[in-house]
């Protein structure tokens, strides 16, 4: 048990050496730096406020682009990257169990898109002066766990598909983005509905919302608690379905 | 073991140029997408837009015989066979293609520094320049699949569903457009995935960088113009720029707008070059390990 435990250990410290020490943490620190300029520059305007800096920057910029895109780097690439550098053999042949693999490779990745968003968000919101502060502790929740709902999908669809990062990329673009803006409750399927309605519920003081009359009509939300359960069982239920799968699935492009 | 037997025998035939190589380039290559069912899920996502004009077209072709306010209402769905309508088509189908290229700039040039195909390549009877020339002309073909041709294809059913040929007479400006806009989109796009893809070829940082680059920048140059309003910031945004450039193919871009069609074509022709710089400092056919 204490020999699982140590390898499992080192198994997490790898892959957050490996993630971390990689070209994809360099296209992480330059998008944040990107979303940092525009946070900067927007600022400079006649009048900041933080229901513009939500309306206009956070949610287009941060919840809409910047949280999936940290998610498919740390998430798609858990187990797709070493499909894509042919190193699953390695890790699978460790005599640690497959769903003990998955599970500490999954904790890795949450672990690393949890810093980078929230570590990001704290960052644009400093950035942005008070408007920013005012928003931090409003956003914080949402990014969080819609980063780590984000993490585990893409996680589990590395580990199922050859080109997983190319088939995250297409779910968060058909589905996300497109159905996120379609009428009716078809975009209850998207994470981004979730983390914008508990955005929303918590910025009821600022009156956040969709942008637009129509917008708003068309985007019937949930409450933010219903928001908030239903993407923590969303986490909870892809990590376990990711575990059944790797553990049952045959690789033939392991090696 | 006689070298005839073995099947070698000495080539008697008039070598040709090497840069027929870069055919062959294209056609590896884009066999290369074909077979992989990923290509033809985007492929599939990304004509849905076009298979719902193309039924528009019939439809309002259809009803327009029976009842002109009919066909008027539905202009309001902008399928109405102008430069713009058509400007918005490719630049709807223009968002599809990125993504489709994040896949193809991962597989044609990521893989090939990543697997070594470079080497395998530059060991052939060909140089640098023809095989740069060779992946550029293969994503242009991929972008080209997803822009050009559906465009062309709406353009000559609109023609044909009309009752004489007088449509393609009176709008020759839209075939210009058409083949301007996909010009530009496959310059621009090819150049600078190829050369995304050569500095950064994993998948994960390379379609980060992509996205990043179109979308973000597009973000940084609208903060930028709301601090004193100068329009020229919007430049920095490649995307807009490819489409102010593409509308004006058409004739459909504001003359008087700031930034005008000319400077998006100076913008873009600088970032063509440094991509184009990027590249061939990368196009190696050893690796240099420090």
């Amino acid at each position: 048990m204490k020999t699982t435990l140590s390898a499992c250990g080192h198994l997490f410290w790898l892959t957050i050496r490996r993630q971390l020490c990689s070209r994809q943490t360099l296209a992480c620190v330059a998008l944040t730096g990107l979303c940092a300029l525009i946070v900067l520059a927007w600022s400079r305007q006649a009048d900041p406020t933080a229901k513009k800096l939500a309306e206009q920057v956070l949610v287009p910029t941060f919840v809409a682009f910047l949280m999936p895109i940290f998610a498919i780097c740390y998430g798609a690439s858990g187990i797709g990257g070493e499909r894509e550098d042919q190193t699953l053999i390695y890790l699978l042949i460790v005599p640690i169990t497959r769903p003990l693999v998955y599970f500490t490779k999954a904790l890795a990745g949450l672990a690393l898109v949890a810093g980078w968003t929230g570590g990001s968000l704290f960052l644009l919101c400093r950035l942005a002066g008070v408007p920013g502060l005012k928003l931090f502790a409003m956003f914080l929740p949402a990014a969080l766990l819609g980063g780590l709902a984000y993490a585990s999908l893409f996680l589990l669809v590395g580990a199922v598909f050859r080109h997983g990062t190319i088939i995250s990329l297409v779910y968060w673009f058909f589905l996300e983005v497109l159905f996120g803006n379609l009428p009716g409750i078809v975009k209850r399927v998207s994470v981004a509905f979730y983390v914008r309605c508990m955005i929303y519920d918590s910025g009821g003081d600022l009156q956040l919302g969709p942008l637009g009359r129509v917008a708003r009509e068309m985007f019937l939300p949930v409450s933010g608690m219903a928001a908030t359960a239903t993407l923590s069982a969303a986490v909870v239920a892809l990590l376990a379905l990711g575990v059944l799968l790797f553990e049952t699935r045959e690789y033939r492009d392991a090696c | 073991m006689e070298l005839d037997q073995a099947g070698y025998r000495t080539w008697e035939g008039q070598p040709r140029s090497p840069w027929w190589g870069c055919l062959s380039i294209v056609r590896v290559g884009l066999s290369l997408i074909f077979r992989r069912w990923v290509f033809w899920i985007l492929i599939g996502l990304g004509l849905l837009n076009f298979l719902f004009h193309f039924a528009f077209i019939y439809l309002k072709a259809t009803l327009s015989v029976q009842n002109e306010n009919i066909a008027r209402f539905l202009d309001n769905y902008k399928v109405t066979g102008t430069g713009q309508a058509y400007a918005d088509f490719m630049f709807a189908q223009a968002g599809i293609c990125a993504l489709l290229l994040a896949f193809a700039g991962s597989t044609l040039i990521g893989s090939d520094y990543r697997q070594g195909g470079m080497v395998f390549y530059l060991s052939r009877g060909i140089g640098k320049w023809h095989y740069i020339v060779g992946k550029l002309l293969t994503i242009a073909a991929v972008v080209t699949i997803v822009t050009t041709l559906p465009a062309l294809i709406l353009f000559i059913e609109y023609g044909t569903l009309s009752n004489s040929f007088q449509y393609f007479l009176d709008n020759p400006r839209v075939l210009c457009g058409i083949l301007g806009y996909g010009t530009v989109l496959a310059v621009v796009q090819s150049l600078l995935i190829f050369a995304i893809a050569a500095w950064v070829p994993r998948t994960v940082p390379l379609v980060m960088t992509w996205l990043g680059l179109f979308a973000l920048l597009k973000g940084l140059a609208d903060a930028m113009r709301a601090i004193d309003g100068n329009r020229y910031w919007l430049l920095l945004g490649f995307w807009d720029d490819m489409n102010r450039l593409g509308r004006w193919c058409f004739g459909s871009l504001d003359p008087n707008r700031i930034p005008s069609a000319g400077y998006c074509l100076a913008v873009l022709a600088a970032l063509c070059v440094v991509s184009l710089v990027l590249i061939v400092r990368r196009v190696r056919a050893v690796e240099v390990v420090s």
